[in-house]
């Protein structure tokens, strides 16, 4: 492989000499064993058949007359879906491509999309079928009452608040959303207490994403008989237009016995600074607008360093989601963040120096 | 990656079949086609034999497609120089026309299969009227602007064959002038003006048949009017690379690329746009290599670069000198990077 990549590539330069025609050949690479592996990955979790997304990527046959727009997309960084830019911060569930497959896809894409004929692939399974990810949760929250996508509705976003019916106070490690209308349900945020647009969020899901949980086992606490305000959004793809449809998707709730709390605190400022030493565990952005710009969260240590911990140059509000550190971020007393829009949620958890120096 | 197939001949004998002209094969386990061998060899992975592809340059006239010669020289019909395109071969049966092959062979009734060749698509990026060739972003259409001594301002539109189509349907302006069709749909036309000076630039909107795409840019920069002129090109000792390949340390390798960001530079400031793919592809290629060597310092700054390597490739082959121009400034981030991630 390497050895002819090398070979190739002495070759390419002596075009340059006879002429400096342009044509194209069929790609090195094929898709049963290059493509379709990338795409299982990184695309298989919405574009399968009964995905969130317009076509399957899992099919040879359905995947090629896309390969125009999957070549822009990826070369745009428009899909997969993921906003933060590369190499600032370290995120769980990061959905985004190394140089070596976006280069493998557009090869591809450009190279007559050869199928290749390695063993056929198993058949896809279907999204909506599948089962929890990490085996039955504690709770299974379902909304009583079924969500409405009218003939009319487009998009749609819907708030349904659950009962948790806990008679003590629980900690929540993980939470997942088993979608029933799985080629609809693009996004779910859940918060604590009774409104959606308020209360500590917990956690944002997006499709293709198995349970979302915090680094280090941290959890997150849930008084007791408290309640959770979910927030669905939906959105049509044309096959559903004019139809109308209903969706009772389910919440599953992971919970832990032993484990020292989150604190999550709301920011309402440009700058935040902490007094005591904690590790940062989340980031969850507020609001946003498609025109607002770039988002960027510095921090800026007492000794007068500053680290990126998020930056998006394109909002793309839709996609927007509580970014999770890989590992917990240890920000020492007398920190600061520094953030280009004075909304947002953090994550953290003092340390024991932290925790000892605050008694 | 571009014309590889092509390039075999440079370096291997031809086939041992005689074609009568120089044609070059790349072999293909038919079940693995990944498997690949510049000789008849078995499959490595299920021992089947591995069938052969064959492809051939071929001289041909802008004007008249179906002369196929194996060398250069002037077109019988019209006189006109033959320029090169690439075809590929294949053995048929006159009375059986669905049997194919690669390999020369003997059709049902014991009559030997007979020779042809047949046009690839995207198989001849030539202009056909000495102007200036660019291929549209549905990778379907092509389209030429030409610049007569007179001021008009021509445009010809093609399939993915370079095979010309009615540009009746096509609605075009060039610099905010409207294009007309002519009365035979060959082209559309504008009177522009002579250009007060070379070299000169006329941008083109054009919209497709149907409406169901964008609207497309085009910069055209003629260095003389067309139809006798030329197409604006890197200066001449700028083509001619020193041999590519990838040098054995990190350090060289990023020197190599610093080389090719030098060149894709010059390329754009000349508005030599379909020559870019080459360092930028060039410096794509290096740059995985680099990954190879150094996958925790530039393995973020090469997923921009390689994004950007390719946008330069694509932008360049339709002309947008917008795009082509927010592709180099994410080129030009990613070498940035490059140089701060290797001095930490
Ligand atoms: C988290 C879900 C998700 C993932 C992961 C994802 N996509 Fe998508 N994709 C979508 C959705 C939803 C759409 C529909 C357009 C929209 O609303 O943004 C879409 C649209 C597209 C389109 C454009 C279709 C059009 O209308 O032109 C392409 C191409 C595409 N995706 C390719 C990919 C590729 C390639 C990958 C993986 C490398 C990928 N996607 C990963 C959800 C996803
Ligand atoms: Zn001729
Ligand atoms: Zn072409």
């Amino acid at each position: 492989m390497h050895a002819r990549a090398i070979a190739i590539s002495i070759l390419l330069s002596s075009v340059a000499v006879v002429g400096s025609a342009h044509e194209t050949s069929e790609s090195r690479y094929n898709y049963r064993t290059h493509v379709r592996p990338i795409f299982v990955e990184h695309c298989g979790g919405c574009h399968i058949n009964g995905g969130v997304a317009p076509m399957s990527l899992l099919e040879y046959a359905e995947a090629v007359p896309w390969v125009n727009a999957i070549k822009m997309q990826v070369l745009e960084r428009t899909m997969p879906p993921w906003l933060p830019a590369d190499g600032i911060g370290d995120f769980r569930h990061q959905r985004s491509l190394s140089a070596e497959e976006i280069d493998i896809l557009v090869d591809w894409a450009i190279g007559l999309t050869p199928e290749g004929a390695s063993p056929a692939p198993e058949p896809a399974a279907d999204e909506s079928a599948a089962g929890w990810s990490m085996g039955e949760p504690d709770w299974t929250l379902i909304p009583d009452e079924e969500i409405v996508i009218g003939e009319d509705d487009y998009e749609l976003q819907a708030c349904r608040v659950l009962s948790t019916t806990a008679t003590e106070s629980s900690m929540a490690t993980a939470f997942e959303v088993r979608p029933v209308l799985a080629g609809l349900l693009r996004r779910v945020t859940i918060r604590l207490g009774g409104s959606c647009d308020v209360g500590v969020p917990l956690a944002t899901w997006l499709p293709g994403q198995g349970n979302v949980a915090l680094a280090g086992g941290a959890a997150l606490a849930i008084p007791a008989a408290e309640e959770l305000a979910v927030s669905f959004s939906y959105a049509k793809s044309w096959e559903d237009e004019g139809k109308r449809l209903t969706d009772r998707s389910a919440v599953g709730v992971w919970l832990t016995p032993t484990a020292n709390a989150v604190r999550s605190i709301e920011i309402t400022e440009a700058s935040y600074p902490f007094t005591e030493e904690v590790e940062l565990l989340a980031f969850f952005p507020g609001a946003l607008g498609d025109d607002e710009g770039s988002l960027r969260v510095d921090m800026k240590r007492p000794d007068g360093t500053t680290e990126q911990l998020l930056l998006i140059e394109d909002i793309r509000p839709a996609w927007i989601e509580k970014y999770v550190f890989a590992e917990p971020l240890v920000v020492p007393s007398g920190s600061e963040l520094i953030l280009s829009h004075p909304a947002a949620w953090i994550d953290v958890r003092p340390t024991a120096r932290g925790s000892s120096a605050g008694q | 990656m571009f014309l590889w197939l092509m390039m075999f001949s440079l370096v291997l004998p031809a086939p041992a079949q005689d074609v009568g002209r120089e044609a070059f094969g790349v072999w293909l386990c038919p079940i693995h086609r990944d498997e690949q061998s510049t000789e008849a060899a078995n499959c490595p992975v299920c021992d089947r034999d591995m069938v052969e592809r064959l492809l051939a340059p071929s001289y041909s006239c802008p004007m008249h497609q179906h002369i196929d010669e194996d060398h250069e020289g002037a077109c019988p019909i019209c006189g006109m120089n033959l320029v090169v395109t690439t075809r590929e071969l294949q053995w048929f049966c006159p009375d059986a026309p669905e049997i194919l092959s690669p390999v020369p062979g003997k059709c049902p009734d014991g009559v030997d299969m007979l020779l042809r060749s047949i046009p690839m698509a995207h198989g001849d990026h030539n202009a056909k009227h000495g102007g200036i060739l660019f291929m549209a972003p549905n990778g379907y259409h092509h389209l030429e602007g030409t610049l007569d001594d007179e001021g008009n301002f021509r445009l010809y539109l093609y399939n993915d064959f370079t095979k010309p189509i009615d540009a009746s349907p096509f609605v075009a302006r060039v610099n905010d002038r409207g294009l007309e069709p002519s009365a035979d749909g060959e082209f559309l036309l504008a009177a522009v003006g002579q250009p007060t000076s070379f070299p000169a630039e006329y941008v083109v909107h054009l919209s497709f048949p149907g409406a169901h795409e964008e609207d497309a840019r085009f910069d055209f920069i003629f260095v003389e009017s067309m139809m006798t002129g030329a197409v604006a090109e890197a200066p001449e000792d700028f083509l001619v690379l020193p041999e590519f390949r990838i040098p054995e340390t990190s350090d060289g390798i990023y020197a190599a690329i610093k080389d090719r960001d030098d060149r894709i530079k010059q390329l754009i400031e000349t508005g030599a746009w379909p020559d870019l793919y080459i360092p930028a592809l060039e410096a794509k290629d290096l740059m995985l290599a680099l990954v190879d060597k150094e996958p925790d310092i530039v393995g973020v700054p090469a997923k921009k670069l390689v994004r950007a390597a390719w946008l330069l490739d694509v932008f360049g082959d339709m002309g947008n000198r917008v795009e082509i121009e927010r592709a180099y400034g994410l080129f030009a981030e990613s070498m940035l990077e490059l140089e701060v991630a290797r001095a930490r």
